[in-house]
């Protein structure tokens, strides 16, 4: 049979200065008409150089195809000159493209309809008038509302969702034969995700078109592809079906991913089993197998003898690039003493933090000359409390206010309103010098790991500021052996001290986040998304170390992110916030087992599981609309424009918050009925 | 944007009545008595008191200030004393001489700038890049007076194939005119090829690698409509504030070259009227400088707006 698309020994690398580094090496793949496969991998796997490279995207230098095959129908691909006339009419003719970012992806100063326009005039052969209208259609199809009316509209009047919708009718326009999305949806948030993605499927699935989604969301996988292929520096480590490879891991990486991210459907008791990662990656000589260095595995066999090539499993075309058999694997994982589960500490009765009524407002000026100015209400009457010892979750999506929550608790933003009683102090009350005595108590550990360090500072004098701030120590000695106590206590070598915050890699980087925060002896720390930087193998080294130091330690943390599986894996209480509400919070299971609020049904219905098995059978729920702006939240209940139960009440009543039992505080018209 | 246009309109009402205050304290902040700052020292006791008069320094300063401005508006600049003519006259006589060579300086350095810096920045690493990038270096470093003494005594004085001073306009004597114009206009044209040729470089290279331009490969457009249609104007807003700030020029003229060329502009006229406290033609010129500055600014951020959506909503 033949392939829409068959990629041969496809090697790309790219030459910076006087190194050259192969980013993709020896990748032979296929894709048959109508067909949604996946590459999978983390950053830097040549997941995403790949696909550029077949539609010769790469820009040359530094960058250069060293070898390969590609034949697109019956077409040699790399037959025609990058830029000449054959190769701009398989671009968006034949593979049309969805790119990750879709804040950068359109042309800023250029409007929609333009550039919607041109891959209609260029491949479709219709006139201006004609293509105008199809445009308007391919936006009505891609839903977006008004479509005619914003077609004048620029790129930056819509938000992520939207334009990643224009970006997919783009993609479309020239009716492609496929469609390649490469993370499509990483900059976007979880119903956002499930958008675009439901979108992405529905129109390759009218079109027949056959789609290629890179990720390295292993749940997006799951839920959307029939094939698989994982990538690991630039190989294609394992192939198969998706069914297969979820079932039957056969290769080191892919068991190893497998086993490091927190699912939804995981108990909590589970502990997650990070890659082995060194601290500087041996680059790879192409002699011997490139997850060596990390692989738990490993045998004498790997070390003597070349790269392993991708061979055939029990089943039919699921390939593994592993010296070992499946059956091997299995007999070394059965045989490891690797602890799988987590002793979880019982929290204390009382409560550590208690947050009344709390409320950030932010002015809005309108314009320079008058002092008019509105407010914007970025949190909104939040109520919830913390025991001592547990890990307390608050998930949202982008723009919900969890993060102002974060920053108001430790006074980063100063005028808010309402109770921050820590100790049963009220932060919000304390006199500056009473604050800074207390101030050590809560610490903080920031999202972005590269720019929350000071890239001048040694790591030693960023982990031990906090102890000279706060006159811990008493003497240099002192000062020395503590920072050297820190670093050990996050798994960092005393010896990097002196080093700068860019010569460690990511992981480590929150390590010094996290031993920073550690220097002086709080009892809170507050985690603003402290994974959300890091790649998949790496979180789960990360989420572990906060497990361990909370036993060890004693600590209680309150924990902030987006992604729902890491909430649940790592909270004892959650609470979920909406346009700067608090619209339900539970307990960690009985949320999870028991969500009444609408839009916690909706948040959890939209991640995915990487299972092909349970997806199959997984009800959908797909909110309709987006996250409206907090300058015109709706009256009434915040959640009533998009819940697919609104009754007459919740759009003129705020609902208040009422407690269903265990411990179950919901904020929703429709239960109280 | 018809608001954005009024805000940006206020401001540099502002910023001009602020320089005309500054500019009107010149005469009392000079040393030594107003009258002998506005008329020169050789004058009779009696020239002086109906100077005194004249100049209204009997009464209060807001009163001066105001009747000065109102004397501006109706373009009365009040008279040199160095050439012994009304100061209107002298800019009418003057300014159109430095315009035609900053207009032509302007558009010649722009067109040029950007297309060589276009055509470097597309075949980056190529032996065109390296040449355009090499002259442009050269260019840069190249003092504007020096470039006019190296012209001069190459083309006018060994040479003999162009004149070493003077200024004609074209519609009086063209041949002349032009052999007299491409002296001084090289010296002043090649700092600003330079400049703009490495800064369109510099933010064409920064706009072809961004993520847009990659979706407009991707979509299938001609290599060339990717750089007209959708680099071009991105790449542009950096050349705007560069050409936005040599506007000055064109007012105030380079002082070097008119006075290495012996052309009569407003740059000599500036230099020599504060050189002899020639009070009121020093005043004229700022002001001027001032207006036109501003007029510049303005227009160069109405044309971001017409550049950058984004700007227009702000």
């Amino acid at each position: 049979m033949k392939h829409l698309l068959q990629v041969n020994n496809l090697s790309v690398s790219f030459r910076i200065d006087d190194s050259v580094t192969k980013a993709v090496n020896d990748v032979s793949y296929y894709i048959d008409q109508g067909e949604t496969i996946s590459f999978v991998g983390e950053s830097g796997s040549g997941k995403s150089v790949s696909q550029l490279a077949v539609l010769q995207l790469i820009s040359t230098p530094p960058g250069s195809i060293d070898n390969g095959c590609v034949m697109l129908e019956d077409e040699e691909v790399f037959k025609y000159s990058a830029n000449g006339p054959e190769m701009r009419k398989i671009r968006g003719g034949k593979i049309g493209m969805v790119f990750q970012e879709p804040m950068t992806s359109l042309n800023p100063v250029k409007t929609i309809g333009s550039q919607l326009m041109e891959p209609i005039l260029i491949h479709t052969g219709v006139k201006d008038k004609e293509a105008r209208k199809r445009a308007i259609s391919l936006l009505s199809q891609v839903g977006i509302p008004d479509a005619e009316k914003r077609m004048g509209d620029y790129p930056h009047q819509f938000s992520g969702g939207m334009r990643q919708r224009i970006m997919v009718a783009i993609a479309i326009a020239g009716n492609p034969k496929l469609i390649i999305a490469d993370e499509p949806t990483t900059a976007l948030d979880v119903t956002t995700q499930a958008q675009i993605l439901e979108l992405l499927k529905t129109v390759s699935e009218k079109n027949g078109t056959s789609l290629l989604i890179v990720t390295h969301n292993l749940g997006i996988v799951a839920r959307y592809a029939q094939r698989i292929y994982v990538m690991y520096a630039g190989r294609i480590v394992e192939s198969g079906l998706s069914r297969d490879i979820f079932a039957h891991p056969s290769h080191p990486y892919t068991r190893g991913l497998l086993n490091a991210i927190p699912r939804l459907d995981d108990s909590k008791e589970r502990k997650l089993q990070p890659i082995d990662a060194p601290a500087k990656m041996p680059l790879d000589d192409g002699k011997r197998c490139p997850f060596l260095p990390r692989c738990k595995y490993k045998c004498d066999m790997c070390f003597s003898q070349g790269i392993p090539d991708l061979t055939e499993s029990v089943e039919n075309g699921h390939f593994a690039a592993c010296r070992l058999s499946r059956e091997e694997l299995d007999q070394i994982d059965k045989n490891s003493q690797d602890s799988t589960r987590i002793d979880r500490r019982e929290p204390l009765k009382d409560n550590i933090l208690e947050i009344n009524n709390l409320s950030v407002h932010f002015p809005i000026k309108h314009s320079v000359l008058s002092s008019k100015s509105t407010k914007l209400t970025a949190v909104d009457k939040v109520s919830f409390k913390v025991r001592r010892g547990e890990t307390f979750g608050l998930v949202g999506e982008s723009g919900c206010g969890k993060t102002t929550v974060a920053r108001s608790i430790v006074r980063l933003i100063n005028d808010s309103e309402g109770e921050i009683k820590f100790n049963n102090l009220d932060f919000n009350v304390l006199k500056s010098s009473e604050l800074r005595r207390q101030r050590h108590k809560i610490q903080m550990i920031f999202q972005d790991p590269y720019s929350s360090l000071d890239p001048r500072k040694s790591a030693g004098s960023l982990v031990g500021e906090p102890l000279k701030i706060h006159k811990l120590i008493s003497s240099g000695q002192e000062y020395d052996r503590r920072v050297d106590e820190l670093f050990t206590l996050v798994g960092l070598s005393p010896s990097l001290k002196n080093r700068v915050a860019h010569e460690f890699s990511g992981g480590q980087r929150q390590r010094l986040g996290i031993a920073r925060a550690l220097a002086s002896n709080p009892d809170l720390i507050v985690c603003d998304e402290p994974i959300s930087a890091l790649d998949v193998s790496i979180q789960a080294q990360i989420i572990n170390l906060l497990e361990d130091l909370q036993q060890e330690l004693g600590l209680t943390y309150l924990f902030i992110a987006h992604d729902l599986s890491v909430v649940k894996h790592i909270s004892d209480t959650i609470a979920v916030m909406y346009l700067g509400k608090i619209v339900e919070s539970a307990p960690c299971e009985e949320l999870y087992a028991n969500p009444m609020h609408p839009y916690t049904q909706a948040l959890l219905a939209a991640v995915p599981i990487p299972d092909p098995e349970i997806e199959l059978t997984r009800e959908k729920i797909i909110l309709p609309g987006e996250v409206k702006s907090l300058m015109n939240r709706p009256a009434g209940c915040c959640f009533s424009d998009r819940c697919p139960y609104t009754m007459d009440i919740c759009r003129k009543q705020v609902p208040l918050v009422k407690n269903y039992g265990n411990e179950h505080y919901v904020a929703c018209h429709k239960l109280e009925q | 944007m018809a608001q954005f246009i009024i805000k940006r309109l206020i401001q540099s009402v502002i910023v001009i009545f602020i320089v005309s205050i500054f500019t009107f304290l010149l005469t009392y902040l000079m040393p030594g008595d107003p009258v002998y700052a506005m008329l020169g020292g050789d004058i009779t006791q009696e020239q002086y008191d109906i100077a005194y008069k004249e100049m209204g320094l009997d009464k209060p300063i807001f009163i001066r200030y105001v009747n000065w401005c109102g004397n501006i508006l109706e373009g009365d600049f009040g008279k040199s004393y160095k050439y012994r003519m009304p100061v209107i006259d002298l800019i009418k006589e003057r300014l159109p001489i430095t315009m035609y060579f900053g207009v032509l300086s302007i558009i010649i350095s722009t067109t040029l700038g950007i297309i060589l810096g276009i055509l470097s920045a597309t075949k980056r690493g190529k032996l065109t890049d390296t040449i355009i990038t090499l002259l442009a270096n050269l260019g840069a470093v190249m003092p504007l007076f020096w470039l006019a003494v190296l012209g001069m005594s190459l083309f006018a004085m060994q040479l003999k194939w162009l004149p070493s001073y003077g200024f004609t306009f074209p519609t009086d004597n063209f041949v002349t005119s032009v052999k007299q114009t491409i002296l001084p206009l090289f010296a002043l044209s090649v700092g600003a090829i330079a400049g703009t040729t490495r800064q369109m470089r510099s933010s064409m290279l920064e706009v072809i690698r961004q993520d847009y331009i990659r979706t407009a490969r991707a979509k299938g457009v001609k290599e060339s409509k990717v750089i007209s249609g959708h680099a071009l104007k991105n790449a542009l807003i950096p050349i705007v504030t560069l050409t936005g700030m040599s506007f000055r020029n064109v007012v105030s003229g380079s002082t070097s070259v008119e006075i290495i060329f012996s052309i009569a502009g407003t740059g000599q006229l500036l230099v020599s009227s504060v050189l002899s406290k020639d009070v009121a033609t020093t005043q004229a010129c700022i002001l001027i400088v001032a207006v036109v500055v501003s007029i510049a600014n303005l227009i160069v951020d109405i044309s971001y707006g017409y550049i950058d959506p984004r700007i227009r909503i702000q």
